[in-house]
């Protein structure tokens, strides 16, 4: 008996949400026998979630962006015929070929791009050998190609159940007055189910088949009964929605129970039949909307059933070295097939987008990599050249997709599909990408699409377009296509209060974007609004009122893990480490690649005083981030270690010690002594970055010693790489502006508001009787944020000087600079340069 | 868990089948399609 095998299941759609209450009730029972046994999770989808790209990634370990499954059908080469996308779509190997590569034998039954079969050590029964006729009384043949090797099609032809083989006890079940129904009515619910139930039953078929009477290593089996009940029949599971007729209701409410039922008793079946050394994975690509927000009326869109589809599926597995009853987090289905070669002492493709889901195994061991499994040479078990396309072209399978809507029946004029297809497949390269937040591969793509002409729909590209503009934070640009794209004709009503928001945030609209966003909650309220609006408030320092809108959020839908992070960073504000802490764990708990909220939950921890346990947090986040963007998560992480290692307890993350190539900067509001500051400096024997562009004038009669390229920092920041070792003034308003990646040492000078006002007024030749009150509270809300943000820059040290205070007492201060900066200063000529006659405005 | 092989007594298979004994996969569907058969047969030769 072969040692070592595995046996993943493939239950497109399933969901915890259906399975929960199920297993609760005792309903699922093969089911609860692998989770007592074993781990389980969610497992997080990709985008756009159409399952045969999904189950691409799964057998690739790869982006369709790389493995090239696109859609689900695709233009025939040089051909003016289209068709489901077939293996050939495939452009990498999949785990099956590298296995056979490596002499060991796969079973591949039922797998969403399989057709036609690749010659691989093993057996593949393709997805075409369960699809059934249109004409649901008609037998169809087994087509060439379809099962590997062809010498077993003799065996596994009469596997194939036809939907006229249903009969009344296998519907009563799932439908129990099931004799209500008019047959003679044209696409009676009876016809959808008896295709789905017969063709699933084919698959189980062979899978009992080949795990009775085959030798194997790995076996894979993919079932979509799951999946294709809940496109037929999920609008009818309770609660009934408004627009759901009470008879239709009443008729098909138990068939999502009936399917999930049905699919643990073939599990158990297919549990029986494998022995203690086999690792059982079961997974699904997404989960399925079962509560308020499910579709009734599908939009005239692309593959529209797909937005049925939920963030997350499911992941169980057990076997020898799987550890048991435990709960394992942040798996994404590119990490099946990295996963799967570790298992096998295989390496993995430093190609791949995936990890290995070491938390599952019991004992651990480290992970090989090679550059790319596709440039190994050898016999990998693949088609060789494309096939006959007539021989690939497969009207049931378009048939079946067509009837679950996700392509529409191609038009009369075939050049017009063909045309249709080949923009969706482009446009969902350009979703891969805005999934992949490549935005710039995205833009290139979806600028061209914008340029087709009817009857192509062109109103979803500008609203990824418009995504993508954002992402690359060129908000004017994402307006002109706003602009744009409210002129175009569509059939679809999108909402587009986000782009609107998001933009309007972009170019510093704070009030209107949260307007907007307020508008479209009151309209029809949801957990992205409440989300979206916290992000604002927070951004307003109104931290208990962006705390209350992330929890109404979260309320509303409590597995996204942006939602949790979000509040974390809010408690984090509040100062409720513990809270904050916690949040951002249950952020990691739904998505493990989430620097972000690893860095969050390092910052919580940090205050809290479990110093080692943030720099793995720290060390965590700072791993998961591309090296190019990490600065902010390394900068922590040496934060912490030197806290671990300095005995003494530090305040905040000064150590006054001098860092190498650190920028010193000279920040405060206008007229609160930042040029005193700098010229102190330059006294001091620190290098100035300075052009002096502007002019000594009477309220700066020592010069104000700037650097013009600083008041458009917001646009090129570039510049602060000259400023390294030096000093340069940076007013407060454009201090959150800086790059990430240097070390700064700011020197904030603080002055009473209405002295500076005063000043300031009187600069400008204005009566410094009246005190500008919006000026005055547009101030301290600066410098309130000045306060919130410090603590978020870990690159960032800052000391707080107080301008009376550096006149009065400007040796203590001179000192206490030199201390914070860590490097000598000429002190004597620096208290010299004083001049307390220049302290006119008084209060 | 352990490889349990299956026997089927094709007398006790109804003619309807079950949902059961779909889930049980290729030998009770074998067993079925027998017992269809066999029944249309006899149900022929009475005719």
């Amino acid at each position: 008996m072969k040692k070592n095998k595995v046996l993943l299941l493939g239950w497109d759609a399933a969901d915890w949400k259906i399975i929960g209450p199920l297993l609760a009730k005792g309903q699922m029972p093969s089911l609860k026998k692998i989770i007592d046994n074993g781990v389980y999770g969610n497992m997080s989808t990709m985008n756009p979630p159409y399952s045969p790209m999904l189950w691409s990634s799964v057998a690739t370990g790869k982006t369709p962006d790389k493995h090239g499954v696109l859609g689900f059908i695709e233009v025939v080469p040089n051909k003016k015929v289209l068709r489901p996308v077939t293996a050939n779509s495939r452009k990498v190997r999949a785990i099956w070929n590298i296995l056979h590569n490596k002499g060991y034998k796969s079973n591949i039954v039922g797998w969403w791009p399989s057709f036609p079969a690749e010659p691989i050590n093993g057996v593949i029964v393709t997805d075409k050998f369960q699809k059934v006729s249109a004409d649901i009384k008609k037998e169809n043949p087994i087509q060439k190609g379809t099962i590997h090797p062809e010498s077993l099609v003799k065996d596994l032809r009469d596997f194939r159940m036809f939907p006229y083989e249903i009969t009344e006890e296998h519907i009563i079940p799932f439908i129990p007055d099931a004799i209500k129904i008019d047959q003679e009515k044209k696409n009676n619910g009876l016809i959808a189910f008896s295709k789905i139930l017969s063709q699933n039953v084919s698959l189980q078929n062979v899978t009992t088949y080949l795990l009775e009477e085959t030798e194997w290593d790995f076996m894979a089996v993919y079932f979509d009964m799951i999946d294709h009940f809940c496109h037929s029949f999920m609008k009818y599971y309770p609660p009934k929605l408004t627009g759901v007729t009470q008879e239709h209701f009443d008729l098909y409410k138990e068939v999502i129970i009936g399917a999930y039922r049905f699919q643990d008793m073939m599990l158990g079946r297919v549990l029986d039949l494998t022995d203690e050394n086999t690792t059982i994975m079961l997974m699904s690509d997404h989960g399925f909307e079962s509560g308020n927000k499910r579709i009734i009326t599908m939009p005239k869109v692309a593959a529209a059933p797909a937005l049925d589809h939920r963030q997350f599926g499911i992941f169980v597995a057990c076997g020898p070295n799987i550890k048991k009853n435990e709960k394992i987090f942040g798996l994404s289905l590119i990490d099946i097939t990295p996963t799967l070669l570790h298992h096998y002492d295989l390496p993995i493709g430093r190609d791949m987008d995936g990890k290995v889901i070491l938390d599952m195994f019991i004992e651990t061991k480290k992970p090989t990599y090679i550059e790319s499994w596709e440039d190994e040479p050898g016999d990998f078990g693949e088609l060789k050249i494309e096939e006959d396309s007539d021989i690939l072209s497969d009207e049931e399978t378009m048939e079946q997709l067509i009837e679950l809507g996700y392509i529409e029946r191609p038009d009369d004029k075939i050049e017009t599909s063909i045309h249709k297809t080949k923009c969706d497949l482009k446009h969902n390269l350009a979703r891969v990408f805005l999934g992949k937040k490549d935005f710039i591969k995205s833009k290139s793509i979806l600028l061209e699409l914008i340029n087709e002409k009817d009857p192509i729909d062109i109103a979803p590209y500008y609203i990824d377009l418009m995504t993508a503009c954002i992402g690359l934070k060129e908000y004017e640009e994402a307006n002109r296509y706003l602009i744009d794209f409210k002129k175009v004709k569509t059939p679809v009503n999108y909402n587009i209060y986000f782009i609107e928001s998001d933009i309007l945030l972009g170019n510093g609209n704070t009030y209107k974007a949260l307007k907007i966003l307020e508008a479209a909650k009151d309209k029809k309220p949801n957990a992205e609004i409440f989300y979206r609006i916290g992000n604002i408030l927070f951004i307003l320092l109104k931290y208990e009122e962006a705390r209350d809108s992330f929890e109404l959020a979260i309320e509303m839908e409590q597995d996204r893990a942006k939602y949790h992070k979000a509040l974390s960073d809010t408690l984090y504000e509040l100062q409720e480490y513990e809270e904050s802490a916690e949040y951002a764990f249950t952020s990691i708990e739904l998505v493990k690649y989430f620097p972000a909220a690893h860095y969050a939950l390092g910052r919580a921890l940090e205050k809290l005083g479990d110093l080692n346990n943030a720099k793995i947090a720290f060390e965590t986040a700072s791993r998961l981030t591309a090296k190019t963007y990490s600065y902010k998560e390394d900068k922590a992480l040496e934060n912490i270690e030197e806290k671990i290692n300095t005995p003494i307890e530090l305040k905040d993350k000064s150590n006054y010690k001098y860092r190498d190539n650190q920028i010193i900067v000279v920040s405060g509001l206008p007229r609160s002594g930042t040029s005193l500051m700098m010229q102190m400096l330059d006294k001091g024997g620190v290098e100035c970055l300075i052009d002096s562009k502007r002019k000594a004038d009477d309220s700066n009669p020592k010069g104000y010693y700037e650097y013009e390229p600083v008041m458009s920092i917001q646009k090129d920041n570039s510049w602060l790489v000259k400023a390294q070792n030096k000093s340069v003034k940076i007013v407060a308003p454009l201090l959150n502006q800086i790059d990430g990646q240097y070390r700064y040492k700011i020197i904030f000078m603080t002055r009473d508001l209405d002295e500076i006002l005063k000043s300031q007024q009187k600069m400008i030749g204005k009566n410094t009787d009246v005190l500008p009150i919006k000026l005055y509270n547009s101030f301290k809300k600066l410098l309130k944020f000045i306060d919130s943000w410090k603590n978020r820059e870990p690159g960032v040290e800052i000391i707080f000087l107080d301008y009376s205070e550096v006149l009065e007492n400007p040796k203590s201060s001179v000192e206490t600079i030199e201390r914070f900066l860590g490097t000598k200063l000429n002190k004597p000529t620096m208290i010299n340069c004083i001049d307390k006659t220049l302290y006119r405005t008084r209060v | 868990m352990n490889k349990k092989s299956m026997k089927i007594d094709i007398n006790k298979i109804p003619l309807n089948s079950s949902l059961g004994l779909l889930a049980y996969g290729h030998i009770a569907f074998k067993a079925w399609r027998k017992v269809k058969k066999e029944y249309k047969e006899k149900k022929d030769e009475k005719k």
